[in-house]
């Protein structure tokens, strides 16, 4: 990336976010379900703050459970939160009724990891893009065809492939398809689930390097919901990094993954493959426990090789320690 | 399995087969036999491992690297499955050499899990949800090492521990369900070493995990192959945990091995343009000096299993390709020794 693209860029994550969270929760379960007569709720997100810029890329990183995927389907209420407020471009998305939001969701939209599950094997390509042309953009007939052909341009397919069934495409363009689908109601913000996770690496490379280029030519707005630290790392302005429901870390992506913060940050950077000699890294014990029994304080703590007993006491608030840096981390005093 | 091209047991002698080599697979032809066609999924594949020694055989999907794990082990559907050609010759306990294609059948399954044990990518798949781990883990120490309950069950116990599963006292009656993906990942593990077999197959186990979750599986893995001295075939898709894991590296594209040699002499300097271009699809750590995302997919599609080219199977996707390439099929050459291309243009072109 060139400085000055990198500055303009700089730039537009300090303007007026986009897209913006305020202490994000969402509770599974609990109160006394049909067989959880003692279960306590599953706490899948718990209190995040996010804001994303217009035209800025927010890759989101965890293990499974960490609440990723959940706090996707959060911010875009496609799912309801037990507590806290999103705002799109000013709007606050829990004040709109339910035919308001239908016709708000041409802004947003989602990618998943499974494109053959997003698209109906009985549709054709033409049919799944026309749905949302004449739904969200009021176009009809030629018009909307013409819209369609350019929006398989647009992903590198060709018109003469709308006529088939997804079941006539690889797994690549089929996620293609499930993107230039995402993109028919012309959105401003789309939440990418582990768009590549299930993809052959040459082909991943095909398609993130798509989703980059239709990124920066639309200005949209990108939440990267990822496994993949490597694929997080080459696409997104900022990072976000999950653990139990709860931010750990957020930081530009050079400082994230140049000076890590927070322990765990520094643990997943150093558990990918090739990041580190087996020797020198920092292999985290265990595995990330309950959601429904979260560990008191830092709900790190457990796993954590620098934790001490004031971290089982308060829960670290998410602190700035360097300019758009936060961590969520009593210690101060590590060199990671 | 067996067939008329196939050499029998005799003419496997254990020459054949140098001294500490574990496992030789000499090319190896697996066809699958569909409605539509024949698939040739494992096409004149030849590799070896030594003791102590891991192999990752390396691939996209549809390259054959599990096909050819399942050959070894003999696991594939026999109703479309077939070995057409090739042996699979493994060396035991006592240096014989067993050509294990030509072995039949009870005496395979006595091999199988005592000499040779496999793992996979989801252990769901191969544990039993009706039986506890201590009763998995028991079961082949029980059928090859013939002790009794108790003694199987001690043993067990003691192959939790050792595969890193905390509280092993009580996981040990545990049902599979009520284990974490990374735990039950360990009991495969555990059940596939409990008779310290010779060989051991992973095929992509750790593929299923997170990250935090792969580097404790790889760092056991490695622990216990040195403990035991056991040879490893390591079938994956990741490039980047070959590094991490293996000795040597098979490289496979459309059925065929392309590419095979010390993992760092492959990494470093790739001679294939195949794996070139497979290295060149994965990010990499050097933020800021790409423009974009510095990723540079492999254009095209793998060929039409049913109709592969009579000549190299990836000119119609290379940066490389001569007319010739579409013309003349490629055979493995020595680029030293120790490391294998096929490739007609490997000596010409600076990858």
């Amino acid at each position: 990336m060139s400085e000055v693209a990198e500055m303009e860029r700089e730039a537009a994550s300090t303007a007026r976010p986009l897209v913006e969270a305020r202490g994000l929760t969402k509770h599974f379960g609990g109160g006394g379900g049909l067989l959880s007569s003692k279960s306590r709720p599953v706490r899948a997100v718990e209190g995040v703050d996010l804001s994303i810029a217009a035209g800025e890329v927010l890759g989101v990183v965890g293990e499974s459970g960490s609440g990723k995927s959940t706090l996707g389907r959060l911010v875009l209420r496609l799912i309801e939160a037990t507590e806290g407020t999103v705002s799109f471009d000013g709007t606050d998305l829990n004040g709109l009724s339910s035919g308001e939001l239908r016709a708000f969701r041409r802004n947003m939209q989602m990618i998943f990891q499974d494109p053959f599950a997003s698209l109906n094997s009985r549709m054709t390509i033409r049919d799944a893009l026309l749905e949302p042309i004449t739904l969200h953009r009021g176009v009809k007939g030629r018009e909307a065809v013409e819209l369609a052909e350019g929006l398989m341009q647009q992903v590198g397919l060709t018109a003469e492939q709308m006529k088939r069934y997804p079941r006539a495409f690889s797994g690549g363009q089929r996620q293609r398809v499930a993107i230039a689908r995402a993109l028919a109601s012309a959105p401003r913000f789309i939440v990418a689930d582990e768009p590549v996770s299930a993809l052959d690496v040459s082909v991943q490379a095909e398609v993130v390097n798509l989703l980059q280029r239709l990124q920066r030519e639309l200005g949209l707005s990108l939440m990267f919901i990822s496994h993949d630290l490597s694929v997080v790392e080459i696409i997104s302005d900022r990072v976000m990094v999950l653990y139990l429901g709860r931010v750990m870390e957020v930081a530009p992506t050079r400082q994230l993954y140049q000076n890590p913060a927070h322990p765990y940050t520094a643990a997943l950077l150093q558990a990918v493959p090739g990041a580190r000699s087996a020797e020198d890294r920092l292999i985290l014990a265990g595995e990330i426990p309950s959601p429904a029994n979260p560990p008191s304080g830092c709900v790190f703590r457990t796993r954590c090789p620098f934790a001490i007993a004031a971290c089982a006491e308060t829960v670290p608030e998410l602190r700035e320690v360097a300019p758009g840096q936060k961590k969520a981390c009593i210690r101060d005093d590590l060199t990671l | 399995m067996r067939s008329s091209v196939m050499p029998s047991a005799e003419v496997a002698p254990a020459g054949a087969v140098p001294v500490g080599t574990v496992l030789a697979i000499r090319d190896l032809k697996t066809h699958f036999f569909t409605d539509a066609g024949v698939v040739k999924a494992v096409n004149g594949v030849t590799l070896q491992v030594r003791e102590g020694e891991t192999l990752a055989i390396v691939g996209e999907s549809g390259s054959g690297k599990s096909v050819t794990g399942l050959t070894v082990m003999r696991l594939l559907a026999r109703t479309s499955a077939r070995v057409t050609g090739g042996s699979v010759t493994f060396r035991g306990r006592e240096g014989e050499a067993v050509d294990l294609l030509a072995l039949p059948e009870p005496d395979m399954q006595r091999l199988r899990g005592r000499d040779i044990a496999m793992i996979f990518q989801d252990p769901m798949s191969s544990l039993n949800p009706m039986f506890t781990v201590g009763e998995q883990i028991a079961e082949p120490i029980r059928i090859h090492k013939g002790h009794d309950r108790r003694t199987a069950r001690k043993e067990a116990l003691a192959l939790l521990k050792e595969v890193g599963i905390s509280d092993p006292e009580r996981r040990i009656d545990a049902y599979p369900h009520q284990l974490s993906g990374g735990m039950r990942q360990r009991i495969m593990i555990a059940v596939a070493l409990a008779c310290e077999p010779r060989l051991l197959i992973a095929d992509e186990p750790t593929t299923a995990l997170d990250v935090t979750i792969q580097a404790q599986i790889i760092a056991l893995l490695k622990r216990l192959q040195e403990r035991h001295r056991m040879a490893m075939i390591f079938v994956t898709h990741d490039l980047k945990l070959v590094g991490e894991i293996a000795d040597r590296v098979a490289v496979m594209y459309a059925s065929q091995v392309v590419e095979e040699g010390p993992v760092e002499d492959v990494l470093a300097r790739p001679r294939h343009p195949y794996t070139k271009a497979l290295m060149d699809c994965i990010p990499r750590r050097d933020y800021g000096v790409a423009e974009g995302t510095g990723l540079k997919p492999i254009p095209g599609l793998l060929p039409n299993p049913l109709s592969p080219p009579d000549a190299c199977r990836f000119h119609e996707r290379c940066a490389f390709a001569e007319p010739r390439c579409a013309e003349i099929e490629p055979v493995l050459e020595a680029v030293d020794p120790s490391h294998d291309v096929r490739c007609l243009r490997w000596r010409e072109i600076a990858l």
